[in-house]
């Protein structure tokens, strides 16, 4: 087994309670899951996550960033934030030319994240 | 986080999602990862592989593209290490997965391999050598591929007779030996085909 801790990486809660990044992943078909299994997991035991498989600063967004992968010919994302070396996932969601599915999904990752700050939403770790 | 993967095995569309993901994701992990211990750019592994750069750059986004057999051939040749492509149990693909560190892996080149490296083979001979105290019977099931009987047992000893008696020890390379590679490790059996089970010792002198 690898030795080296694992980054930790953690989900967002929503007020009413619910793991969104959990709901996120149950409505991925079963390949789509096993790549995202594979593909952050790898990400989880790289140290120093870069271009293309993570893209900091997205524009208009400058504290966010995003985990990149591939599965099904879809473009997948993961987007969140890095914190004192902890990856918060705030949005799954989906890719295509220059829009995000759905469409809102930055702002939406931008108010979660905000709920966060003010205490109003929590995370767990990543255990999926 | 075995566990999990255990769990999630079981389900048999998981399972054969699994495989797939390996191809899918996995490899482009290990591609960025061998680039890495190389130093190469996606411009050199292009025209090691004779690809197009853009076509590399889409092999290293997980996912993007599913490499077939001829396409991975093609890499393994420019990092001049194997490929090896064979039927397992999910156990073990399981814990190739699990193991696998995209940080520190790596496959050394041919010429990077210890065993294929010939004058200082014959130089670890001398330094770092043990007798082979051996009854009876053939020894060639442990020797390396590269070794035939004769280089092993020496001038004076029948390879017909494939046996090396206490009287013909001779001093062969621990790193010749599969699975035998450091001297502090402690000394392993090795079994012959027609005795028993007959032990390595370290040379004392």
């Amino acid at each position: 087994m690898i030795d080296k801790p694992l980054k930790p990486v953690r989900c967002y809660v929503s007020p009413a309670g619910n793991n969104k990044i959990a709901d996120w992943y149950r409505g991925l078909s079963v390949q789509e899951r096993a790549d995202a299994d594979e593909f952050i997991k790898s990400m989880r035991k790289t140290a120093i996550w870069k271009m293309p498989q993570y893209r900091p600063l997205l524009k208009g967004h400058s504290k966010l960033g995003e985990l990149r992968w591939t599965s099904e010919k879809k473009e997948h994302r993961l987007v969140g934030y890095l914190e004192k070396g902890i990856f918060v996932a705030l949005m799954g969601c989906g890719h295509k030319g220059k829009i995000y599915d759905p469409a809102d999904a930055l702002e939406e990752a931008d108010r979660r994240k905000s709920r966060i700050s003010k205490g109003e939403a929590t995370t767990v770790e990543y255990d999926l | 986080m075995i566990s999990k993967i255990v769990e999630k095995l079981r389900d048999a569309s998981y399972r054969k999602a699994f495989v797939a993901s390996q191809i899918n994701i996995g490899i482009s992990f290990q591609i960025r990862a061998l680039m890495k211990a190389r130093g190469w750019t996606q411009e050199k592994l292009a025209e090691k592989t004779g690809m197009l750069q853009p076509r590399i750059s889409a092999i290293l986004k997980p996912g993007r593209v599913r490499p077939n057999i001829e396409t991975l051939r093609r890499i393994a040749e420019a990092f001049d290490c194997g490929l090896i492509v064979r039927f397992a149990p999910f156990g073990e693909l399981a814990r190739w997965s699990e193991s696998f560190d995209p940080d520190t892996f790596n496959v050394p080149s041919f010429e990077q391999e210890p065993e294929f490296r010939q004058p200082e083979k014959a130089a670890t001979a001398q330094s770092n050598a043990l007798r082979i105290l051996a009854g009876a019977g053939t020894a060639e099931e442990h020797l390396p591929f590269w070794m035939t009987l004769n280089e092993l047992a020496g001038p004076g000893v029948s390879p017909a007779s494939k046996t090396l008696s206490e009287a013909q020890m001779k001093i062969i390379s621990i790193d010749s030996i599969p699975g035998f590679k450091h001297l502090d490790e402690p000394a392993p059996a090795v079994k012959y085909t027609n005795t028993n089970t007959i032990p390595l010792r370290r040379a004392t002198g």
